[in-house]
């Protein structure tokens, strides 16, 4: 009989920290024992424990703070987060996994490679953040309070980012970049000439094991440039910076690698020559056309595109800024 | 939700508001735990043991109220009483309802039951 009020307080005691058990102990055995009559039968003991209801609904009552990992304040900013960490994450790890898998040779493989790649990304970056939130709970960490001034331009519809797009680019230079490099390292090339028996590789390997870096570098910098278009979602100054500095980038790089002089094998150098003869018959323009003329051109092909995208987002971002400006001195 | 499950639970928000004042008003004279609660349910007070138990601990962490035991008689009980801060705030929660009283009785008295 005492022994059932033991187990009474027992389970509503252990549902409180620490602090507070022996306490509420002391009180609940008071105030059952209060209940009680003089002589209290094992009925009477039954009836006030019955009385008092579930153990658990009168911890929750003791208990009184907060039971949530994460507080409705801090909701919305936990999802925003969790949906672009995890989008990154699923989509970097799927392309990884199928980077690991291309070796290996069989499609089989590098399709299980990207589904568990999107897969676990997905779960780690979900757990991560999760965790960071409900540690930032847990230790008291606030929003600074509102003020007019955190209110969000109006988004301009022409001007918004298209996720979707934009993780299709990430996908496009991931596999870009790591089909390339795979190319390169396992000794065959896209562009082959074939002429009579010939195969003519138009790259000389030795240029090709140099570019690995470059092509690395310009991948990593465009998935860094689509990650800002993904946070941000909207064309700003920042993102346009970013973007102008990533063609800048590319740009040169491509450039100064047109520049090269081993860039091209010396069997297809002579093919182009041989077949340049042809057309024209003379040398010294068929030498000119090969070493200069046909670098420039490329070159200045490569510095309109840059240019047309760097004016395309300079145009966005007016845009955006111009639309923000009318709301706000309306 | 079927009817009756709102009107509890509409009723039981329109009651949560008042327990602190009951509690207050009833500890006129230190009372320990079960007393207090027979004391509020023969005034009509609708209140359960498992809501008074712990309200009584917070409002006593809220400095509302003093606790102290007495170990004299052969059960110990925990006696509770009004401090001094809680008979200033009990004063000042005492006229805000009756202020609420007035306004609700003229909005209610407006209208005839429909």
């Amino acid at each position: 009989m005492n022994e059932m009020i033991e187990r009474y307080i027992h389970d509503v005691t252990r549902r409180l920290p620490e602090a507070e058990r022996a306490e509420v102990q002391r009180e609940l055995a008071a105030n059952i024992n209060d209940m009680l009559p003089e002589s209290a039968s094992e009925q009477d003991v039954i009836n006030v424990l019955q009385s008092l209801g579930s153990p658990r609904l009168m911890a929750e009552q003791y208990r009184q703070n907060r039971r949530y990992l994460i507080s409705p304040a801090m909701f919305d900013l936990y999802l925003s987060v969790l949906r672009v960490v995890v989008l990154v994450a699923a989509v970097f790890f799927a392309c990884l996994g199928v980077l690991l898998a291309i070796p290996s040779g069989s499609l089989e493989d590098v399709i299980s490679a990207a589904f568990s790649g999107l897969f676990d990304g997905a779960l780690q970056a979900a757990f991560w953040v999760t965790l960071g939130f409900c540690l930032a709970e847990y230790y008291g960490v606030q929003r600074k309070p509102w003020t007019v001034d955190d209110l969000p331009q109006i988004p301009q519809a022409s001007v918004t980012i298209s996720r979707s797009s934009t993780i299709v680019g990430m996908i496009l230079t991931v596999f870009f970049t790591v089909f390339m490099i795979v190319m390169i390292v396992t000794n065959q090339w896209l562009l082959l000439l074939v002429r009579g028996s010939n195969v003519i590789n138009p790259f000389s390997q030795a240029a090709l094991y140099r570019i690995i870096p470059f092509l690395i570098i310009t991948g990593a910098l465009s998935l860094f440039v689509s990650v800002l278009k993904l946070y941000w979602a909207r064309w700003t100054w920042s993102l346009c910076l970013a973007n102008i500095l990533y063609d800048i980038v590319w740009i040169s790089i491509t450039i100064s690698i047109l520049h090269w002089p081993d860039l091209l094998s010396p069997e297809f150098n002579a093919f182009s020559r041989s077949l340049l003869s042809t057309v024209l018959n003379d040398p010294s323009l068929v030498q000119a056309l090969q070493s200069t003329w046909i670098i420039n051109g490329l070159s200045a092909l490569f510095i309109v595109v840059g240019l047309i995208d760097c004016a395309t987002s300079i145009a966005n971002t007016v845009k955006g800024s111009l639309g923000s400006a009318k709301s706000t001195s309306s | 939700m079927p009817e009756d499950e709102l009107l509890q639970g509409l009723i039981t928000d329109l009651r949560r508001g008042m327990l602190v004042l009951a509690v207050l008003a009833s500890l006129e004279q230190p009372k320990y735990g079960y007393a207090l609660l027979q004391d509020m349910q023969a005034k009509g007070i609708r209140i359960e043991a498992n809501t008074l138990y712990p309200l009584l601990r917070r409002l006593e962490a809220q400095g509302l109220l003093l606790s102290e035991w007495d170990t004299t008689e052969s059960r110990p009980r925990k006696y509770y009483s009004v401090s001094a801060r809680g008979r200033v705030l009990f004063d000042r929660l005492r006229a805000e309802w009756q202020q609420i009283t007035q306004t609700m009785q003229a909005l209610l008295g407006e209208d005839e039951p429909r």
